[in-house]
């Protein structure tokens, strides 16, 4: 190598850098656009929910823009800055959009642990924001933090008092990712719903977020021979496990959570979902004319249907932009964060009518209880496919 | 029956564990190289097998194939960037091949998110061989023994290449002294590049086998990284055989205390025996001559 | 330009805690130990410090104290048990180290917040970062010319003539080890108020790699060099995270590998710079001239 690059190679990769970052800087935003941040997760732990989500939200800003939803020809301008869903990561995004105070408030958070790391920073900059898709019982706490989550404890219990009622399982044993509140809170619901049905409870087998393997979890599921299985867990291990458990031969029925309802669960599980009962919040086929046109853009942009964490990122966008539009002529973060919090009730949503409730959103009305088909279709569940397999 | 059965998961698992740490023990026994890349030859392998079945139609076994070259092609690969500079300057390089290795890892594992979208992939229903085995009460599926079997048959014949050939005999004096051996007439690059295409090609596999019975993403070679890691120290590197020992007894342990002790020390219990390999025996459990250590 | 400042400062303060980190890699490395424990002296150090933070209202000195205290503790433990491991089976032994700290943060939950990890509630502002990085630098420059200095980069040319030379080789790596641990700690409660949140993974092989990058990539020959690469290394990349989203490792990756190849002493490389100065005319020095002095196993 000759000896001139020997040191100028590093630095003319430095000054490049910097160079890049110069002309980056130079974005501006037109006056009469409102700026509403938002901590991405497009990459990272649950990259691939989080590119649904952010799927979800920049629709949401994109359609509200262009029927003029704020009203005086005034645009939402989202301000992306990307968390990865690690705590450390997102908090160093939200003070950034703490920092300016342009941004009237912030949408964010899939995971439990990264929403109670940037709520403090939040509330402490006075901006509202508005959680997303976190789960853990608790986290809104208005007037600062709102939560649109669709919440799936509610959705698991009545899930689990169908499945009781009309499938009638003799017992039920239970798996969880043990090392996430999230989900250790969805299992509690799912036992409540079972609790005082007559099915018997075979206990619980824990595994960890970090899990890859399951074969030794579906041999100890399968050693309690239960009628049914609840899989409580994250999405890539709700799949693992549930292949497993197929491919040894489990035959009884299989309770699951939202996690399995997206269309890349299906693409990486295939036939072994099928006839797995799984809650939803948003199902196109039962979703009124709202929920109809969001459904066909929402394929028309991105060539799949909207899940639920797609309509979650959908709402959360639309609950804030509504915030804005009540927040009157002097959009502020006080003014916001005063619409925000004073929000009791919306219509015509995604989701038809949905009521707010001390800063968390509430839909009961929309729960549908759906499974997927063997050729990759969601349709309604209905215990007479259930146990066939 | 359910010792019996979770014994035998054990043992598919640590399949898998072995024939990563298999590869790991040939590259820093005979290069001394902490090679952090490692878990992206498997994150891959397996992509590309799954590639080769769900786009190509390839059958399984080709898809085996297909993972275990990329697997080798991507060491050579990751050698010639990464390790022949350094290697070339002469001298210790440890240092500098962790960092050279940290490089390829971070950008190889950022290309694989790229390239798979971060999304969840599993081998399409109906492509992996489906056989289910009972006997006596016992569940044991066909990629299960697959796996078992491909691994001590890879073990074998790592071992015999290098124990029992001319090329192996090249590696092993490579790695004790390279300028002696290039006096003793072996072309130290061929015999370099062997031993990395040797490791490549056993992680490679073993990150099919990892991905085939479950949903894998972009990180699967983390995890593999940091538990092939713990069979390598616990079984002892200086010997392919005790590197796979190391393997199996990892995997089997983990499904183990999962059943009996708790899931949420399963890694404690891994890592806590590696440190205590480590302070105790630091040349592994099996108490073998490290290749290139005088 | 106002969100520019902030990211400025905010790319500053994560520099400085990461030099703390870098100065403590770079204080085994100079007695010729590689070490990636550095990682679990912070752990330990933030963990201990925020829990006395929230449960019994410490201020950041008196948490800073705490977690060197805390690192310094650790670091003895482990150097007894460690440091007869020769070169490249210590570096392993400290990646283990780091593993199994993360295993004892999820099971403490009581202590540590568990997997769910904990807010950290004392915030740390620039001009202390500065001063803490100033002191642990002049303790730094003071040892440097010190008998222990002396003794540091002997044993790091070469353990054998080194103990040959009467110098205790165990003692000043055992010292250099504690020392280590205490930056450490110091480091680990830095970077825990600038996160403002931990959990396990906020201690883990990530930040091992980063931290063991600024050091060997500033120029692992000087201890200056480990603060200018946490300088380039953890702080410019919080800057450049802002116009870079998908495929920055991949950059990220091909600045380490081409630093490393084309610039192999680092950044600060007092020897280049004396072969720069004395052989300016006449023919270069062979590379291998230097690598006697790099870990050896």
């Amino acid at each position: 190598m000759a000896p001139s690059l020997r040191r100028r190679g590093p630095l003319g990769v430095l000054i490049a850098v910097t160079a890049l970052l110069a002309a980056a800087c130079n974005g501006n935003t037109q006056s009469g656009d409102v700026k509403l941040g938002f901590i991405t997760a497009l990459t990272g732990p649950v990259a691939f929910a989080g590119q649904t989500f952010a799927h979800g939200t920049e629709l949401a800003v994109d359609q509200l823009n262009q029927e003029g939803y704020l009203g005086g020809g005034r645009k939402i301008e989202l301000v992306k800055k990307e968390g990865a869903e690690t705590p450390a990561r997102a908090v160093e995004q939200a003070k950034q959009l703490a920092g300016d105070q342009s941004v009237v408030g912030t949408i964010c958070c899939i995971l439990s642990p990264t929403a109670g790391a940037v709520k403090p920073i939040t509330t402490a900059a006075k901006m509202p924001l508005d959680i997303y898709g976190a789960t853990d019982l608790g986290l809104e706490k208005p007037p600062y933090v709102v939560r649109t989550t669709t919440m799936p404890q509610d959705a698991n219990k009545s899930l689990a008092r169908k499945v009781a009622q009309q499938a009638h399982p003799a017992s039920v044993a239970y798996a969880v990712t043990q090392d996430n509140s999230g989900w250790v809170s969805q299992l509690k619901s799912f036992q409540e719903g079972f609790a005082g049905t007559g099915v018997r409870d075979l206990g619980t087998v824990n595994t960890l977020a970090a899990q890859t393997d399951f074969s030794g979890a579906a041999g100890q599921l399968m050693a309690k021979n239960p009628a049914a299985v609840v899989v409580a867990c994250l999405q890539q291990s709700s799949i693992s496990l549930i292949k497993a458990l197929r491919s040894r031969g489990y035959n009884g029925l299989i309770v699951a959570s939202e996690a399995i309802g997206s269309p890349g669960a299906y693409k990486a599980a295939g036939g072994a979902l099928a006839d797995i009962p799984f809650p939803v919040y948003f199902f196109a086929g039962k979703a009124d004319a709202q929920g109809q046109k969001f459904a066909q853009a929402y394929k028309a942009k991105y060539g799949t249907d909207p899940d639920d964490y797609a309509a979650q990122g959908y709402i959360a966008a639309y609950t804030m932009a509504t915030a804005i539009k009540n927040a009157g002529k002097d959009v502020t973060r006080a003014s916001v964060t005063k619409a925000l919090s004073s929000l009791k009730q919306m219509d015509g949503t995604i989701y038809g009518t949905v009521g707010f409730q001390n800063g968390q959103l509430h839909a009961p009305e929309s729960i549908v209880h759906i499974t997927w088909t063997r050729d990759g279709r969601q349709t309604e569940w209905t215990p007479s496919g259930a146990g066939k397999s | 029956m359910l010792l019996v059965q979770q014994l035998i998961n054990g043992l598919a698992l640590g399949a898998v564990y072995a024939l990563f740490a298999v590869g790991f023990g040939v590259v820093f026994s005979t290069m001394r190289i902490l090679n952090l890349a490692q878990g992206m030859y498997a994150t891959w392998g397996a992509i590309f097998a799954y590639w080769a079945v769900a786009h190509a139609g390839l059958p399984f076994p080709v898809a085996c194939l297909v993972g275990t070259a990329i697997g080798a092609m991507a060491a050579v690969a990751v050698d010639q960037v990464a390790f022949q500079p350094l290697r070339s300057r002469g001298g210790e390089q440890l240092l500098g091949t962790i960092i050279t290795s940290v490089a390829l890892w971070i950008s190889l594992r950022e290309a694989a998110s790229l390239a798979t979208g971060a999304a969840p992939l599993g081998f399409p229903p109906g492509t992996v061989p489906g056989g289910l085995i009972r006997f006596a009460g016992l569940r044991v599926l066909a990629t299960q023994v697959i796996a078992i079997v491909c691994a001590i048959v890879v073990t074998a014949a790592i071992h015999v290449i290098l124990r029992h050939t001319r090329l192996g005999a090249a590696i092993r004096a490579v790695g004790h002294d390279r300028g002696a051996a290039m006096l003793g007439g072996v072309n130290p690059r061929v015999a370099i590049l062997t031993a990395a295409a040797l490791a490549g090609a056993a992680t490679g596999l073993a990150g099919v086998f990892y991905a085939d019975g479950q949903t894998f993403t972009f990180s699967l070679g983390d995890g593999l990284l940091l538990q092939g890691f713990a069979a390598v120290v616990i079984g002892g590197m200086g010997d392919v055989r005790g590197a796979a020992f190391g393997g199996f007894a990892i995997g089997v342990v983990q499904v183990l205390s999962a059943q009996y002790i708790s899931n949420s020390f399963q890694d404690a219990i891994t890592f806590g025996l590696l440190l205590v390999v480590l302070v105790v025996r630091p040349r592994g459990l099996l108490k073998t001559v490290e290749l290139g250590r005088a | 330009m106002g969100q520019q400042l902030t990211l400025l400062v905010s790319a500053a303060e994560f520099a400085l805690a990461g030099a703390v980190l870098a100065l403590s890699t770079y204080m085994t490395l100079w007695a010729g130990l590689l070490s990636f424990a550095t990682v679990s002296f912070a752990a330990v150090g933030a963990f201990t410090a925020t829990h006395l933070m929230t449960s019994a209202g410490l201020g950041l000195w008196a948490a800073l104290l705490v977690g060197g205290l805390g690192g310094g503790v650790v670091a003895a433990v482990a150097g007894l048990l460690l440091i007869r491991l020769a070169g490249h089976w210590l570096a392993l032994a400290t990646v283990a180290l780091i593993l199994v700290t993360r295993v004892v943060v999820v099971n403490l939950g009581g202590l540590t917040g568990g997997s769910q990890g904990e807010v950290v509630p004392v915030e740390v502002h620039l001009w202390q970062l500065i001063v803490v990085l100033a002191v642990a630098c002049l303790v730094l420059a003071r040892l440097a010319r010190s008998r222990f200095g002396t003794a540091a980069v002997a044993t790091r040319e070469d353990p054998t003539v080194a103990a040959t030379m009467g110098i205790p080789v165990r003692r000043v790596q055992a010292a250099a080890f504690v020392i280590s641990g205490v930056l450490g700690g110091v480091g680990g409660v830095l970077q825990a108020g600038l996160l403002r949140y931990i959990d396990p993974d906020s201690f883990y092989i990530d930040l091992a790699v980063t931290v063991i990058a600024c050091v060997v990539l500033g120029g692992a020959y000087h201890w200056f060099g480990s603060v200018i690469g946490a300088v380039v290394f953890t702080g410019l990349p919080v800057y450049v995270n802002q116009f870079i989203g998908q495929g920055q490792a991949i950059i990220d990756g091909a600045l380490l590998l081409i630093i490393m190849i084309w610039m192999p002493g680092g950044l600060v490389d007092p020897l280049r710079w004396r072969r720069l100065r004395d052989g300016r005319r006449t023919a270069p020095a062979p590379e291998t001239a230097r690598e006697p002095a790099e870990v050896r196993s």
